[in-house]
C-alpha cells in the first residue's frame, strides 16, 4: 500500500484555516454588498447586518492570523501526517461517493457498501460475514425509518 | 408561601401531563436512545436530539419535548459509564469523571464509581429541576417587561458572555459566533422579504438550518477526529453489584458539602449563557480538589472527584433550561437544540409561553423530574449491557453513526442537498476541533442569529434609527453594561493578576 510520509505543523495549519476563514469573511462582506447595506427611515437595511458579520468576522480572522504568526515558535508540533490523511480520506472518499451515489440507488444501497468497506478495511472478518453485515444493518435502517416511523427515505430506482 | 403553592400547583398539573401513558412511554424511549449516544464517543447529546429532532414532527409538541429532554439526561449519564470503564469520556461534560472514576474502576470499583457517579447527578439534576420549578415564573414575569431593546441587549449578553467566558481562546469564539451569525442571514430576510447571501443556490434561499450543523459539524466531524486516530477501545468489564450499588446510594449523604457546592456551581453555570455542562464539571472538579482534606488522593480514586464533576454536570444540564424556557436564551448546547425544535414547533419560548402554553411548559418541567430518575434507575439496571456495546469495534459503529447522521439530515427537510451540507459542515467540524476553535458558540449564533438581528432591527424602527435606544431604559442599560462586563471582566481580572505578579516580581 502506497505510503504517505508528511507532516503538517500546527502553526502552517492553524494558518490555513484562518485564511480559509477570512476569504468566508470576504465571501460575506460581497454578498452583504450585493443588498441595501444602508440605513433607511425604517432602519438598517437587508444587507447591513450581513455586512457588520462579515466585517468583524474579516477582523477577527486577521487578529488570529497576528496570534499565529506571534506564537509560531510554540506552535512547531506536528498536528497531522501521511497516516492521519490516510485514515481520514478512507472515510471521506468512500463516504462523499456514496453520498453521491444517492441520488441514483437511495440511501440503502450505499450505506450496505459503506458499511462492507469500513469492515472489511479495518477487521479481519470472513467475507460472508461482512455481507451478511452489510445487509442486515440496511434492512434494519429501512424497517425503523421507512416501515416503524414512515420517513421515506430515498430509494433511487431500486424499489 | 402563595407563591410556593402557586408553584406547587402548577407543578402537579405538570406530572398529570407527564405521567400519561404515552408522554412516559416516550420518556423511556428518550432515555434509552440517550445513554445509548451518551456511550458511544462520538455521539453526544447535542447530536442525538438533532438527529432524534426531524423524527418528532408528528408528535404532540410537549411529548415530542419530554422525549427529546430525556434524551439529554440519558446521554449525560450515558457519557459516564465510557469515562469510568474506558477512560474516555462519552460526552465532553464526562471528561472529569474520567480523572477519578477510571481509577476507581481500575481498583476493581467500577460498580462503586457508577453507582457513586449515577446517584450525584441524580441529586444534581433534582437541585437544578427544583431552581427551575421555582424560579422560573419570577424570570418569566419579569422577562415580560422586555421590548426588542432589551431583547437585543440579551442576545448581546449571551455572546459577550461566551466570549468572555466560553474558554481559552477569546478570538477563536468570536470567529465561531461571527460564522454562525453568517450562516443565520442566508436565505429570505424576514423583515424586507429580500433573499440574500444564497450566492445564486436555490437550495439556499431556505437558509441553512441549525440541525444541519450540528449533525455535521458535532456529529460528523467527531467522528472524523475518532476515526483518524483508529481508536481502539479497551475498557474495564463492568457488573453492577446490587449490594454495592445500595450500600454507594446510601453512603451519598456523606458528601452533602461536595454535592451542595456541585450543584450550587452547576445551577450558576447552566444559567450563565455561554458556559454550560462541561465547564461545570470541569469548575466543581477544581474546586473538590482545592476544598479537599485529601488532596493527594484526587487522581487516585477520590470519590469526591467522581461525585462534584457529576453532580454539577447534571445541575448545569437541567438549570440551563431555565433561561431557555422563560428568556428563550438558552444555557448550553443541546439546550439551543432544543430552543431551535421549539421554534420549529412555532412555540416561541420566553415569557409569553407561560401565559399560553402553561401546560406544555410544566408539563416538561415536571417531565424532568420524572425524566431524571428514571433515567439513574434505567443506567443502574443496564449499565452492563451498554458498556457491552462497546466492545463492538468501532468499524462496525463508525459508519453506522454516518449513516445515520445523514438520514437524519435528510429527513429535516427531506432534500439530498442537505445530505451534502451536513458532509461539508462534518469536515469544517472536524477543522475547527482539530485547531481548538469552539464549535457551541457556532451553534448558538446561528439559532439566535435570526431573533437578534431581528431585535436589533426592531429597535432601530422604534428610535428611528439612533442607537442610543439601547441605552433609554433601565433594564437594557443593565443589560448592556453587563454584556460589557461579560466580555471584558474576565481580561481585565487576568490583566490584572498579570500586572500584580509582575510588579511582585519587580519589588
Amino acid at each position: 500500500m502506497l505510503r504517505l510520509d508528511f507532516e503538517i505543523k500546527r502553526f502552517a495549519a492553524e494558518l490555513a484555516f484562518a485564511l480559509f476563514l477570512l476569504l468566508i469573511g470576504v465571501a460575506a462582506v460581497t454578498g452583504a454588498l450585493q443588498m441595501n447595506v444602508g440605513w433607511r427611515d425604517d432602519g438598517p437595511g437587508a444587507g447591513f447586518f450581513p455586512l457588520l458579520v462579515g466585517l468583524i468576522l474579516c477582523a477577527a480572522c486577521i487578529v488570529q492570523i497576528v496570534i499565529t504568526f506571534k506564537a509560531r515558535r510554540a506552535l512547531q508540533a506536528p498536528i497531522f501526517n501521511g497516516q492521519a490523511f490516510q485514515n481520514l480520506s478512507g472515510i471521506v472518499v468512500p463516504t462523499a461517493l456514496c453520498a453521491a451515489a444517492i441520488p441514483l440507488v437511495g440511501i440503502y444501497v450505499p450505506a450496505a457498501f459503506l458499511l462492507a468497506y469500513f469492515v472489511h478495511r479495518r477487521t479481519e472478518r470472513a467475507p460472508l460475514e461482512i455481507a451478511a453485515i452489510a445487509v442486515a444493518v440496511p434492512v434494519a435502517l429501512y424497517v425503523l425509518f421507512d416501515l416503524t416511523l414512515e420517513i421515506k427515505l430515498p430509494s433511487g430506482w431500486i424499489f | 408561601m402563595d407563591f410556593f403553592i402557586d408553584q406547587l400547583g402548577l407543578l402537579s398539573d405538570g406530572f398529570s401531563v407527564a405521567l400519561s401513558l404515552q408522554n412516559m412511554l416516550f420518556l423511556l424511549f428518550g432515555v434509552g436512545i440517550g445513554i445509548l449516544v451518551g456511550v458511544l464517543p462520538g455521539l453526544g447529546a447535542a447530536n442525538g436530539v438533532a438527529i432524534l429532532l426531524p423524527l418528532t414532527f408528528g408528535l404532540e409538541p410537549v411529548t415530542a419535548m419530554i422525549m427529546l429532554t430525556a434524551t439529554y439526561w440519558g446521554a449525560l449519564l450515558g457519557g459516564s459509564i465510557t469515562s469510568i470503564l474506558f477512560n474516555i469520556p462519552g460526552e465532553p461534560a464526562a471528561l472529569p469523571t474520567t480523572f477519578d472514576g477510571h481509577p476507581m474502576a481500575l481498583q476493581g470499583k467500577a460498580s462503586e464509581a457508577m453507582a457513586l457517579a449515577f446517584s450525584s447527578s441524580a441529586v444534581g439534576a433534582m437541585i437544578g429541576t427544583l431552581l427551575l420549578t421555582f424560579a422560573a415564573s419570577w424570570i418569566a414575569d419579569f422577562g415580560l417587561r422586555f421590548g426588542a431593546p432589551e431583547y437585543f441587549a440579551i442576545y448581546l449578553l449571551a455572546f459577550a458572555s461566551f466570549i468572555g467566558m466560553g474558554g481559552p481562546d477569546p478570538i477563536k469564539t468570536l470567529i465561531s459566533i461571527m460564522v454562525g451569525l453568517g450562516l443565520s442571514t442566508i436565505g429570505l430576510d424576514t423583515v424586507s422579504g429580500d433573499v440574500r447571501m444564497t450566492f445564486g443556490l436555490l437550495d439556499l434561499v431556505k437558509g441553512i438550518s441549525f440541525m444541519l450543523v450540528v449533525i455535521g459539524m458535532i456529529g460528523i466531524g467527531e467522528l472524523l477526529i475518532t476515526m483518524e486516530s483508529n481508536l481502539e477501545l479497551r475498557g474495564v468489564a463492568a457488573r453492577m453489584d446490587p449490594r454495592v450499588v445500595l450500600r454507594t446510594i446510601i453512603s451519598l449523604p456523606r458528601y452533602w458539602v461536595a454535592l451542595i457546592r456541585s450543584a450550587a456551581v452547576g445551577c450558576w453555570m447552566g444559567v450563565l449563557p455561554g458556559s454550560g455542562a462541561t465547564i461545570a464539571s470541569m469548575m466543581s472538579y477544581g474546586f473538590a480538589r482545592r476544598f479537599s482534606a485529601n488532596r493527594e488522593a484526587f487522581g487516585k480514586g477520590a470519590r469526591e472527584g467522581v461525585v462534584s464533576p457529576e453532580a454539577a454536570d447534571h445541575a448545569a444540564a437541567t438549570s440551563a433550561m431555565l433561561p431557555t424556557l422563560t428568556l428563550g436564551i438558552p444555557g448550553s448546547g443541546t439546550a439551543a437544540v432544543l430552543l431551535g425544535g421549539l421554534l420549529m414547533w412555532g412555540l416561541q419560548p420566553g415569557p409569553m409561553l407561560f401565559v399560553s402554553q402553561p401546560d406544555f411548559v410544566w408539563g416538561l418541567v415536571g417531565s424532568m423530574y420524572l425524566g431524571n430518575l428514571t433515567a439513574v434507575v434505567v443506567v443502574l439496571l443496564s449499565a452492563p449491557l451498554f458498556a457491552a456495546i462497546l466492545r463492538i469495534p468501532f468499524a462496525y459503529i463508525g459508519p453506522v453513526i454516518l449513516v445515520i447522521c445523514m438520514i437524519g439530515a435528510f429527513a429535516i427537510t427531506m432534500s439530498l442537498f442537505d445530505i451534502y451540507m451536513t458532509l461539508i459542515f462534518g469536515l469544517l467540524g472536524y477543522l475547527f476541533k482539530k485547531l481548538d476553535y469552539p464549535i457551541a458558540p457556532l451553534v448558538l449564533a446561528l439559532i439566535l442569529g435570526d431573533q437578534a438581528e431581528e431585535s436589533f432591527r426592531q429597535s432601530m424602527i422604534l428610535s428611528g434609527g439612533g442607537i442610543g435606544i439601547f441605552w433609554e431604559s433601565t433594564l437594557s442599560k443593565v443589560l448592556m453594561t453587563c454584556a460589557a462586563l461579560a466580555l471584558l471582566g474576565p481580561a481585565l481580572i487576568k490583566n490584572r493578576a498579570l500586572i500584580t505578579s509582575h510588579l511582585r516580581n519587580r519589588g
